[in-house]
């Protein structure tokens, strides 16, 4: 019995005329398509992009070169030299990112105990010459403080789910 | 010895009657977490952190402080033990700061480490925590006393270790602290040891403050260049650069300490007068070049030398500190083409009995056993500051009750009390000795066991022969071992490999007899080979030195660091990489032949010694070179010649008449000894490194002179005056002035020991 209908399938082409079914379906639906760049989709708070040096609103760097990123970034991407600042306290002489190198796990982010290095939400960033794709410290920090508004309304919006 | 028999947590170990449950346990590989024991400092039991649970005691334990007895029943991870350490956690978190990420200690925290396995993830305590204000205590040590845990490990460092009393600890409860009490610099010369045995960061190492984490990290076991103790060090390096030092383990040697000086000196490395190219003086220019170019330019030099004034004409001189390699190239390049004024001992004044020589001068005993002699006699031997580890042997021999005798031309402050300390006037250690050999102490005649060491200011005596001959007559009668203490981390393996004018390779004693260090510099050659030497700091005579390197013709350097001195009498200047970046051996006092790779690789176009020697061999066309393929091949040829210590027999007198008059006494000072020392820069900021400076005078001479503290005099030696500012100094003899060698301002002075004139500015 069970051959009978395998056979009578097959002659039939049904499993053909059921792919052709769906192609049919999506042929006549509406189409979603997004006019990038003009259109975005939306981004979670929790998107992992180009990443950023963060300060405190006093304007003081929150990076205190404990080097946690460094250690846990598994791609190696993080290079840290640090020394002692003129005041005293403990502070990155050099903090380079390798963004070719970088997997964008946001462990980095993760491990840090000062919410300093972060991903921002920013996803479209180019490089024109070699070597650009290291980014330094006077880089980043110049990323965080431009969009400091949305990188804290990010923190804010996932906040609760951390 | 083995007699009893302890269980801990199930498994039956055989220990010694009277040791701690966790001396037992460690050798059991069974961990037990603690904060202050230590196994080479005194129990404290202020932790209490090792609680375990004894069977039949009806409370825990503190394991480091709990004596085992037969048949006793310990369990270090029961609930109750558990409990107990928890809980000491607990309260040991209440004050300590949660500043890891800004700690220097972070990574290599005891405390970070046992919360880990012991804290609690929430504290229950919500009130302030205590603040300790921190306190400068020199250039080497950073102190954060909030995160102290009141250990008392760096207190008993202090008391049993360094013999200073640096650190105590004040007030009661939460009010105690650590501190030096009087805000001062600690200045023990083994400071740095503090910082290891720190379980938390409230001690750190200074001038490495927030440089680098230890997991960035990768260790490199090397051995100590400055003395001939030869402590085993662990290099850490990062990306290439040595970033920090810290001891190796190792009970024959250096124990679990090193000298301030092993500990800093690496940050020499990299300062600007470095050489990593080679160099050549053209037209009285300096130019840069590759090595070809180099080593064209050094051989044409040298033989043109060789040609015009013969092979005598030509003058060698290598550090005390090179590897068994570099030395066995040096001698056979050199011998190779019949140079044979050959020498290390570039601070001795006194080669008359250099044929009766043993293979190599060695100190006759091990570590280990000095500090069982019950006497210990020091001849012109300034050990805290020359060999600050052999320092700890004898301190710790004096504890142990051992006697202490010294002739020495300055009373210096070796911590231990001496029961005769003979200081002579003028420096004339010769009449001291006799002193003590006539009137032979009581506390000497009737030992057991006792050492006598000579020292360097003993070897670098004009009279050194017949001070060599006097402690033998006084070993003889006494019945002590007698040993010398070199300077520099591998006079033994410059003895066996024949860098002597007499000797080849394994005392053999040389055809043709070379002229000694002294007589080299004093009969002004045409040129000379220079192997990490700065003869205007490192010889005895540095003003004769620098003369003589200025009149020559040429002189090669082979050398890690240049000096501006060394940049106008120079004509080629050859990197050769330090201790860190080559391979190779070195023999210590007691005669160990340790072996060490280097940790990095050779900084720019620097290269080992060996190999600058090796090229410059076959570019002069000598045939058997093409045998040392590889640093095994020159050090298979070595080795045949490295010998067991053997017994000396000195019997030969000085030529040479005792210092009279006005003597200056001088010493190569513990921050000057060599030329890494010189520059690390950590180190010359220490008191020890700038309390050397001046013309040090006792009262009577002072009075005599009608100066006081500060003001100037002038002192000429070899024709050459400079001024100086005068400092008194009671452990000064009369008739002598210290004014310390290796020292920018001294050098055109002239030698340790010979008349100096001094008068008023």
């Amino acid at each position: 019995m069970k051959k009978l209908k395998f056979y009578i399938r097959s002659f039939l082409l049904w499993e053909l005329f059921q792919g052709l079914g769906v192609t049919g379906k999506y042929f006549f639906k509406r189409k979603m398509t997004l006019m990038y760049p003009r259109q975005k989709a939306p981004k979670s708070p929790r998107f992992r992009g180009l990443h950023a040096l963060r300060r405190y609103p006093n304007g003081e760097e929150r990076c205190i070169a404990c080097k946690l990123c460094e250690a846990v970034c598994p791609a190696l991407a993080i290079t840290i030299e640090s020394a002692p600042r003129a005041d005293g306290t403990r502070r990155t002489t050099r903090y380079d990112i390798d963004l070719f190198k970088c997997i964008y796990c946001g462990f980095c982010e993760e491990s840090c105990p000062v919410d300093s290095i972060v991903e921002t939400n920013i996803a479209e960033f180019h490089f024109e010459n070699r070597g650009e794709q290291i980014i330094n410290k006077e880089k980043l920090l110049e990323i965080g403080d431009k969009y400091e508004k949305q990188i804290a309304k990010d923190r804010a919006a996932d906040a609760p789910y951390r | 010895m083995n007699d009893t028999t302890i269980t801990i947590d199930g498994k039956e170990v055989a220990a010694e009657q009277g040791e701690m449950v966790i001396e037992v346990a460690d050798r059991e590989n069974i961990r037990i977490p603690r904060f202050c024991y230590h196994k080479n400092l005194s129990i404290a039991a202020n932790c209490r952190m090792c609680l375990v649970e004894v069977e039949k005691a009806p409370k825990p334990l503190p394991a480091c402080a709990t004596p085992i007895t037969d048949g006793m029943v310990v369990k270090t991870r029961s609930p109750i033990a558990l409990q107990a350490q928890k809980a000491v956690m607990e309260f040991l978190l209440i004050n300590h700061p949660l500043d890891c990420p800004v700690c220097d200690q972070g990574g290599e925290c005891e405390l970070q480490d046992i919360s880990m396995g012991y804290g609690e993830d929430v504290s229950r305590y919500n009130q302030g925590k205590r603040s300790v204000a921190d306190q400068d205590v020199g250039p080497l040590i950073e102190t954060f006393m909030t995160r102290c845990i009141h250990c008392t490990r760096c207190v008993r460092f202090g008391d049993e270790i360094s013999g200073m009393r640096e650190l105590g600890l004040v007030n009661r409860g939460e009010k105690s602290q650590i501190t030096t009490y009087v805000e001062k610099n600690i200045e023990s010369e083994l400071s740095g040891n503090i910082i290891d045995i720190c379980p938390v960061g409230a001690l750190t190492n200074k001038p490495f403050r927030f440089k680098a984490r230890t997991w960035e990290m990768k260790q490199h076991a090397t051995i100590a260049p400055h003395d001939c103790v030869g402590s085993n060090l662990m290099m850490h390096e990062r990306r290439n650069e040595v970033m920090r030092v810290v001891p190796a383990e190792n009970e024959a040697i250096n124990e679990t300490w090193i000298a301030d000086r092993d500990r800093y000196s690496h940050f020499a490395l990299y300062t600007p007068d470095r050489v990593t190219q080679p160099m050549i003086k053209v037209n009285d220019t300096w130019q840069t070049v590759d090595w070809a170019t180099a080593l064209e330019h050094t051989v044409a030099g040298l033989q043109t030398v060789i040609h015009k004034h013969g092979e005598k004409a030509v003058g060698a001189l290598a550090s005390q500190s090179e590897t068994v390699e570099n030395y066995y190239m040096f001698q056979y390049f050199l011998r190779s083409l019949g140079i044979n004024n050959i020498d290390h001992r570039l601070q001795q004044q006194d080669f008359s009995d250099q044929s009766a020589f043993p293979a190599y001068p060695h100190m006759g005993t091990t570590f280990e056993k000095i500090e069982e002699s019950d006497a210990v006699v020091l001849i012109g031997s300034h050990t805290r500051k020359e060999q600050p580890m052999l320092w700890h042997r004898l301190h710790k021999a004096s504890q142990n009750g051992a006697k202490m005798f010294a002739v020495n031309p300055v009373d210096f402050n070796l911590i231990f009390a001496f029961e005769k300390n003979i200081v002579p006037e003028s420096g004339d250690l010769v009449a001291g000795l006799t002193q003590l050999l006539e009137h032979i102490p009581e506390g000497l005649q009737s030992a057991t066991k006792p050492v006598i060491l000579l020292g360097a200011l003993a070897m670098n005596h004009p009279q050194a022969a017949t001070l060599r001959s006097l402690a033998q007559k006084l070993a003889d009668k006494i019945g002590a071992t007698l040993g010398l203490v070199t300077s520099g981390s591998n006079s033994a393996g410059a003895w066996l490999t024949g860098v002597v004018p007499h000797r080849l390779p394994g005392k053999q004693a040389a055809s043709n007899e070379g002229q000694d260090a002294q007589a080299m510099l004093q009969d002004q050659k045409q040129a000379y080979v220079l192997l990490n030497v700065e003869p205007e700091f490192d010889c005895a005579n540095t003003g004769q030195a620098l003369q003589a390197m200025n009149n020559a013709e040429f002189v090669l350097a082979v050398n890690t660091f240049t000096t501006d001195d060394m940049l106008q009498y120079a004509n080629v200047i050859l990197p050769a990489a330090p201790f860190n970046e080559i391979s190779g051996h070195m023999i210590n006092a007691q005669g160990d032949c340790q072996q060490f790779n280097a940790a990095i690789p050779p900084k720019g176009e620097s290269r080992p010694a060996w190999k600058i020697f090796r090229i410059l061999a076959q570019l002069c066309q000598i045939d058997e070179i093409a045998k040392f393929m590889t640093i095994a091949d020159v050090f298979e040829a070595a080795q045949q010649h490295i010998a067991e210590p053997e017994a000396a027999k000195w019997t030969a007198d000085s030529k040479n008449t005792a210092p009279r008059g006005t003597i200056r006494i001088a010493e190569m000072p513990i921050y000057a000894i060599d030329p890494i020392v010189r520059r690390a820069k950590p180190l010359q900021e220490t008191h020890d490194a700038t309390k050397v400076q001046g013309a040090h005078i006792n009262k009577a001479t002072a009075s005599g002179l009608q100066v006081n503290t500060g003001d100037a005099v002038i002192v000429s030696q070899n024709d050459n005056e400079i001024t100086l500012s005068v400092v008194i100094n009671d452990c000064l003899a009369d008739n002598t002035v210290y004014i310390a060698q290796g020292l920018a301002e001294h050098k055109t002075l002239g030698a340790a020991y010979a008349p100096i004139e001094i008068k008023r500015a």
